[in-house]
Order: C-alpha cells, then sequence, then structure tokens
C-alpha cells in the first residue's frame, strides 16, 4: 500500500489482517495511529462489493463519532479518506476483552475484574442503545481495555447503525451473548453480569430485554431441519 | 486385528440413507432414497415419513449386501437422533431398536450436525477448521473448542437452503434433484445482478427478509419483463453466499484459524466453493469441500461418528434411543476430539523431550 | 348444568397383536415404549405383553387426538413387525 502523506508521514507496520479490513500501526503528528483500510473481496460480485466497502467505512467513521457523543469510549478520529477507505484514529495500548477472558478460562478468574469488565460493557451498550445506536457486531474481539485507566473501548463500527426498534438492540444483544457462549464458556454468567449493568444504564431496558426473550425463543424453535 | 465396523441411519429429512463404515472412514456402501415432491411443493412429516417406512427395510439389506457384510461383523448400530422432522427420525429409531435386540448389538445415537462436521473431516482430511455447515434446515459457523463443536454464527431466522428452495417454489423449479441445483444451474446464465437486501449481524446472518423482498421483486419484475428468471436466481446466490463467506471469515479472524471445511446439502453449490476458495487463498487459508456423495443426507455419515463415539465408550441404553426434533450442535461432548487433541499435545511434549535428551 | 363426564378419558380404544412368541412380543413392546405420548395430558398409552401377545389401550380426552396416536402408533408398530420378519429369522445375504 502507498504510504499516505496524510496519515502523518510515519510508516506503516501490519498489526493484523481482519475479516474485512488491514490494520496498521502507524503515526499521526506525532501520535501513535491505527490506519484501517477496507480492501475489497474478489469472492464477491464488483458491484456488491462497492456498495458494502464505502457503506462501512462511512458508518464506521460516523458511528464512532456518536457513540463517542453518547459517552461511550471509542478511539478518537483523527482522518477519513473516502476514496482508498481508510479510517485513521487513536492507538489504544491495552489487550481485548477477547484476551483477558481467554486468559480467566485458562488460569482461573479473577471476580473483581470480571465484574468490573461485565458493567463497563453492560453500561456502554446500555448508552449506545439509548442514543438509537446498534453495533452490530459485539464480540469480545471488538471491545478493548486501555491498559492506563481500566477502560472499556468499543472498536469495529462497520456493520453499525442507528435504530430504536427494540428488535435491533436485542438482536445486538443476542450476537453478544451467543459470542460469550462460543468463545467464553468458562468464564461463567458473564451475560447476566452485562444485562444487569445494561438495566441500570438504559432507559429502555424493559422492552429490549423482552425482545430479548423473543429472539433467544426464535433460536431455540427453529426448526433444523435437513 | 478385525477392523471396527458400524451400519448407519439417516432419515432426519426427506433422504432415507443407510450406510456401512469402517473406523478408518473406508465407506463400504452408503445407498440412499430420497423423497421428490412436486415443483412448487414443499415436503410434509407424515408423507415424508411414509417414504421412509417404505425404502428402509429394502435399503438396509441393499446396504448390507453391497458392503458385503453380514450382521455378526458389525461392531454398533447409529442412528439420527436430531435435529430433524418427528415423524421421519422414528423410522430409524424404531428400526434400529429392534435390530439391536434381534442382533445383540449395542445402539450409539448420532447429533445429525455433527457427522456432517466428522464425515467432512474424515473425507477431506480437514484437521481444525472452521466449518460452515449449511443445508435446508441449517446454517451454522462451527469451530472446535474445549471438547465441544461451538456455533460462532448461525442464521436468526430460516435456513439458507430452505431460503434457496422457497424461492425454487416460487418460480416453480424441479425439486429434481434438489431445487437448489436447479438454482445453481439457472443462476449461471444470469447476466444482471439485482440489488437484494444484505443483512449481516456480527457473525450471525438473517434471510427471512432477502427471501420476502424477492418473493415480491421476482413477481414484479417477471410481469413487467424487467429481469429473468435467471437474473433472479444469479442475484439471490452472490447475495446469499457473500453473507456466508463474511460471517465464515469473521469466524476465522476471532478463532485464529485459517482453513474452512463447508457440509451440508447447499455445501454441494460450486459457486459457494469458489467463493469460499478465493476468501481462504486470500488469507493463506485452504477450503475443504465434499461432492454431493458426502454433502447431501447420508448413512454413512452417522455410521462413522456413532462408530468414532462407541470406539471412545459411548453408546445409548434401547430406553434412551429417543429421537428429538431440536438437538443444537454444541450439547454434544465430542470425547473423540479431545482424545485427538490430548494425542497431539502428548506428540509434542514427546518431541520437545526427544530434543532435550 | 350439564352433566359431568365422570372422567375426562372419555374415549379409548384397544388393539392386540398375536405374535405367537413372547420373545418377539416383547421386543416389539420394548422399541414402542422408548417413545411417549407426545400429550400425556390429552392421549395416555398402556401396553402390556403376554401369552405372546402386545396388548394395547389407548385412553383420549377428544377422538382426534385418539385418532392420531392411534394411527401414528400402527405405522410404527407395523415397522417393528416387518422388521423382525425380514431380519429375524436369520439373514440371507
Amino acid at each position: 500500500m502507498e504510504v499516505d502523506a496524510d496519515a502523518g508521514g510515519g510508516s506503516l507496520v501490519l498489526l493484523k489482517q481482519g475479516a474485512e479490513a488491514r490494520v496498521f500501526e502507524s503515526n499521526f503528528v506525532g501520535r501513535r495511529c491505527i490506519v484501517k483500510e477496507r480492501f475489497s473481496k474478489k469472492y464477491r460480485h464488483p458491484s456488491l462489493d462497492s456498495k458494502l466497502t464505502s457503506k462501512r467505512s462511512n458508518a464506521e467513521a460516523r458511528c464512532m463519532t456518536k457513540a463517542r457523543r453518547l459517552g461511550v469510549a471509542t478511539p478518537v478520529l483523527y482522518g477519513v479518506d473516502p476514496v482508498l477507505h481508510t479510517l485513521t484514529f487513536e492507538y489504544v495500548d491495552g489487550p481485548s476483552v477477547k484476551d483477558v477472558f481467554l486468559e480467566f478460562g485458562s488460569h482461573g478468574v479473577v471476580e473483581e475484574r470480571l465484574d468490573d469488565i461485565a458493567a463497563q460493557i453492560g453500561d456502554a451498550i446500555g448508552k449506545l442503545h439509548d442514543g438509537g445506536l446498534v453495533h452490530g457486531d459485539l464480540t469480545t474481539s471488538n471491545m478493548l481495555i486501555r491498559s492506563s485507566t481500566n477502560q472499556l473501548v468499543l472498536i469495529d463500527f462497520g456493520l453499525s447503525f442507528t435504530s430504536t426498534l427494540p428488535e435491533d438492540k436485542a438482536v445486538d444483544l443476542y450476537v453478544l451473548e451467543r459470542a460469550l457462549l462460543s468463545m467464553h464458556s468458562s468464564c461463567g454468567n458473564v451475560m447476566d453480569r452485562i444485562l444487569a449493568a445494561y438495566r441500570k444504564s438504559s432507559k429502555q431496558w424493559s422492552s429490549t430485554l423482552n425482545k430479548l426473550a423473543q429472539v433467544r425463543q426464535r433460536g431455540r424453535k427453529r426448526t433444523m431441519v435437513g | 486385528m478385525k477392523k471396527m465396523i458400524a451400519l448407519g441411519f439417516e432419515g432426519s429429512a426427506n433422504k432415507i440413507g443407510i450406510g456401512v463404515v469402517t473406523l478408518d472412514g473406508d465407506i463400504l456402501s452408503n445407498p440412499r432414497h430420497t423423497y421428490i415432491t412436486p415443483p412448487g411443493q414443499g415436503f410434509l412429516p407424515r408423507e415424508t415419513a411414509q417414504h421412509h417406512l417404505q425404502h428402509i427395510l429394502p435399503l438396509v439389506k441393499e446396504a448390507l449386501k453391497t458392503a458385503q457384510v453380514t450382521p455378526d461383523d458389525i461392531d454398533c448400530l447409529c442412528y439420527t437422533k436430531g435435529p430433524g422432522m418427528g415423524a421421519p427420525l422414528q423410522v430409524s429409531a424404531i428400526v434400529i431398536r429392534i435390530l439391536s435386540q434381534l442382533w445383540k448389538k449395542p445402539i450409539v445415537a448420532v447429533n445429525h450436525c455433527v457427522a456432517h462436521i466428522e464425515m467432512g473431516r474424515i473425507v477431506t482430511g480437514a484437521d481444525d477448521p472452521v466449518v460452515l455447515y449449511v443445508s435446508g434446515g441449517n446454517t451454522q459457523v462451527i469451530a472446535y473448542s474445549e471438547g465441544r463443536y461451538r456455533i460462532f454464527g448461525e442464521t436468526i431466522d430460516i435456513a439458507v437452503g430452505n431460503c434457496l428452495d422457497r424461492f425454487a417454489r416460487v418460480l416453480t423449479l424441479s425439486n429434481d434433484p434438489s431445487p437448489g441445483y436447479n438454482i445453481e444451474q439457472l443462476a449461471k446464465k444470469g447476466e444482471h445482478f439485482i440489488d437484494l437486501p444484505y443483512v449481516v449481524k456480527g457473525m450471525d446472518v438473517s434471510f427471512s427478509g432477502i427471501l420476502s423482498f424477492i418473493e415480491a421483486t421476482a413477481e414484479e419484475k417477471l410481469k413487467n419483463n424487467e429481469c429473468t428468471p435467471a437474473d433472479l436466481c444469479y442475484s439471490l446466490q452472490e447475495t446469499l453466499f457473500a453473507m456466508l463467506v463474511e460471517i465464515t471469515e469473521r469466524a476465522m479472524a476471532h478463532c485464529d484459524k485459517k482453513d474452512v471445511l463447508i457440509v451440508g446439502g447447499v455445501g454441494c453449490n460450486e459457486r459457494l466453493q469458489e467463493m469460499m476458495r478465493v476468501m481462504c487463498s486470500e488469507r493463506g487459508g485452504k477450503l475443504y469441500a465434499t461432492d454431493d456423495r458426502y454433502c447431501v443426507d447420508n448413512g454413512a455419515m452417522i455410521a462413522y461418528t456413532g462408530l468414532l463415539a462407541y470406539a471412545h465408550g459411548t453408546s445409548t441404553p434401547l430406553e434412551e434411543s429417543t429421537f428429538t426434533q431440536r438437538f443444537r450442535t454444541d450439547e454434544v461432548h465430542a470425547i473423540w476430539r479431545e482424545k485427538e487433541e490430548l494425542k497431539k499435545a502428548n506428540g509434542a511434549v514427546q518431541a520437545k523431550m526427544r530434543c532435550l535428551d | 348444568m350439564a352433566a359431568q363426564p365422570k372422567t375426562p378419558w372419555e374415549f379409548s380404544c384397544e388393539l392386540q397383536v398375536d405374535f405367537e412368541s413372547d420373545e418377539k412380543a416383547s421386543m416389539v413392546y420394548a422399541t414402542l415404549a422408548v417413545d411417549k405420548e407426545l400429550q400425556p395430558d390429552k392421549v395416555k398409552r398402556n401396553m402390556s405383553v403376554s401369552d405372546g401377545k402386545l396388548s394395547v389401550r389407548f385412553e383420549a380426552v377428544e377422538a382426534r387426538f385418539l385418532r392420531a396416536s392411534f394411527s401414528s402408533f400402527v405405522d410404527a408398530l407395523t415397522l417393528a413387525t416387518k422388521t423382525i420378519e425380514e431380519f429375524g429369522g436369520g439373514m440371507v445375504l
């Protein structure tokens, strides 16, 4: 990839190839930063591909900023390149919640820390939802813990959208619940703790959690033939 | 030493199949019969069970004869416990209970989804892939972790195969050999890509919105000659499969796995395989896929998976040889995988110790 | 006020199959006993074996439940019996 002079002139070091973006470390006017480049997916139809790539790049920039306004910590956005589909934002120093939880899985759960993280997750999602924002990809890979402050930082807003429908919010929580079940079954009832915090944080918790019960039922009642 | 042999029964949907398999995965026989409904119609539980009733006993004879084994050679009798449709599932369960008493052989109950995965692994040699299981009733992204096949992503409403089947009914395509196959053939003639809803929620997908959208679009656009049925099939496949490849890739990134295995009836679709292959190669991984002999429901997959469990000490008492419409993939304790992982870990330790010597 | 029926299990029927063998009758009994009635509050099924015969009694609160249970039971019974006929006398390949 060409080095983008606007990104601060720093060199790019590939950190990770995610599902639809390459994530580089660089620097932006002297600050450590992340450059996230959405690349074209050769497997999908070109018109579908370009539609999804720009839609998600835009959604990410917009929703990341909106989430901050709602009081949820996200990386500070430094720049957007709509042509190359790259975003430049603050580098957050710290592990993902996935790594923290996997560590609990292999070395035993530190209850206090787990409680603190679960409470922060529930609180953050409650704020997003009350502000009409649905994250769309709530997994433990998309949550970081800032090392210096132990603060939860949400990332990866590419599938985010604005909605006030209880259904959309419930599915958001359902996706997280399933992600916890599949990857972190050894951490016990994290989801219950998250939902307890969500209840305190979201004024509309009752309609969302009612809907969540229905979404879960749908999952279980589905006949699985063939 | 004599090879262990299992007889397996599958009848959870519109196919009834009996397979004879050895523990190394040699398939000695695998006959099956499919209940094919007229165009525009799906299969209903009662009629499907009647179909299975008619074909099951001749199929057992055929399976034994082709494999050239007698009941004495068989170590265990395996059947699909679920998930699936109740009445068709019961047919295999009844026959297996009688045979178990007549032949004095143990029973092993098998989860249909896990059987697809194990069959795919033994046929392709995929070791520890992310599995995309796609069929008429299931859409799941699965990976092994800590003794179980865990579901990382799935449909939150209807299965991808169900979506395709129901659209085939709208176009009244033939159900022979399967509606999905006929959509695939027609899609090859499609030229214009029509924008359809694209609904991915993290590692989950939703298809019901697409189905109702394309049903409405089809009626209107076909009437006004704005597109052909082929264009619709093409656009539907491109959209559905892009969603499936996307959630599979997201699961790969999340679980740090490099390879993909596709199983289930929709897994025969060559366009889906092609798209998945492109994605895998971009990530430096490999796609493992099988053809319709193993992708589509069959008896051998049940026999093989049951035999794996049996060889590791699991069997099902007659009184517990029930069937169930709902049976989640992650409910099964995959004891044979645990032993495999243990062996791998021991191998690594021994290699290390040899180095230290 | 309408007269209450003595029991809600108003509808019943009985079925007896002579296998001329306790062994066969018990095999079928053990096979069919595994699957419980799906709505035990609506249909009850009692089975017993004696003299080489399998006896079954159904009781239901409504005729339609009785019909549904009975007919699917007969399908299962027929399949079990056919399986014994085909594979019980030693197998010839």
